[in-house]
């Protein structure tokens, strides 16, 4: 069965509304206290992690060494480590690990954002904006 | 249930916020990720989920 989830509204333009899931991040012994928030955006390829969310789960931003340039998104460049290691996600009972990008920008306004290397891959998503939701089916031969 | 508005909850606020699992309430709100972990932690870390309050989520381009 897919797990229906509702979009989400938020502030300043409430009719934009953003297909968003709960997730919690797990890497060795550390996990956050809380789920996080995070798009999920079938225009990114590559899955993002806010850099202080990253740091908080074990990854010291100065062993990873500088920030390599050559990202490109609709806002422009950046410069982003590739983490070194897989990090695992738990969300609505399943599991699956990623290799996140995390961007050099304190600035990003998402804690995580799940592109088509992560969720798009362990999931069939079907989005039903125009209902007001979009539904999320784990692959059965993996979970 | 329906889309959720976080519009209401969010109203004013800026920078690390935990909300209740119904949306409906601010747990928690920080200006740094790191102290509203603190914050957090003093509070027992209550069930709920950890976001930025954007000032504005429409300038956003995926």
């Amino acid at each position: 069965m897919p797990i229906k989830i509702w979009y989400e509204s938020l502030p300043k333009l409430p009719q934009i509304l953003w297909p968003i899931v709960e997730l919690n991040l797990h890497f060795k012994d550390v996990s956050l206290p809380q789920r996080i928030h995070a798009l999920v955006d079938s225009g990114a390829n590559r899955s993002v992690l806010h850099p202080l969310i990253a740091e908080a789960i074990g990854f010291d931003r100065r062993k990873l060494g500088k920030p390599k340039t050559g990202g490109f998104s609709a806002s422009g460049s950046y410069k982003a480590w590739i983490l070194p290691e897989l990090i695992d996600v738990y969300m609505y009972g399943y599991t699956f690990s990623v290799r996140f990008t995390v961007i050099d920008n304190k600035q990003l306004i998402w804690p995580c954002i799940l592109g088509e290397d992560s969720i798009f891959e362990f999931a069939r998503l079907d989005f039903q904006k125009y209902k007001g939701y979009f539904e999320i089916g784990f692959r059965r031969d993996i979970n | 249930m329906g889309v959720v508005n976080l519009t209401k909850t969010l109203k004013g606020k800026t920078g690390w916020v935990s909300i209740s699992p119904d949306h409906k309430r601010v747990i928690a709100q920080a200006r740094t990720f790191r102290g509203l972990l603190e914050k957090l932690k003093k509070m027992g870390n209550p069930n709920g989920f950890i976001m930025i309050a954007a000032r504005d989520f429409s300038n956003y381009i995926g």
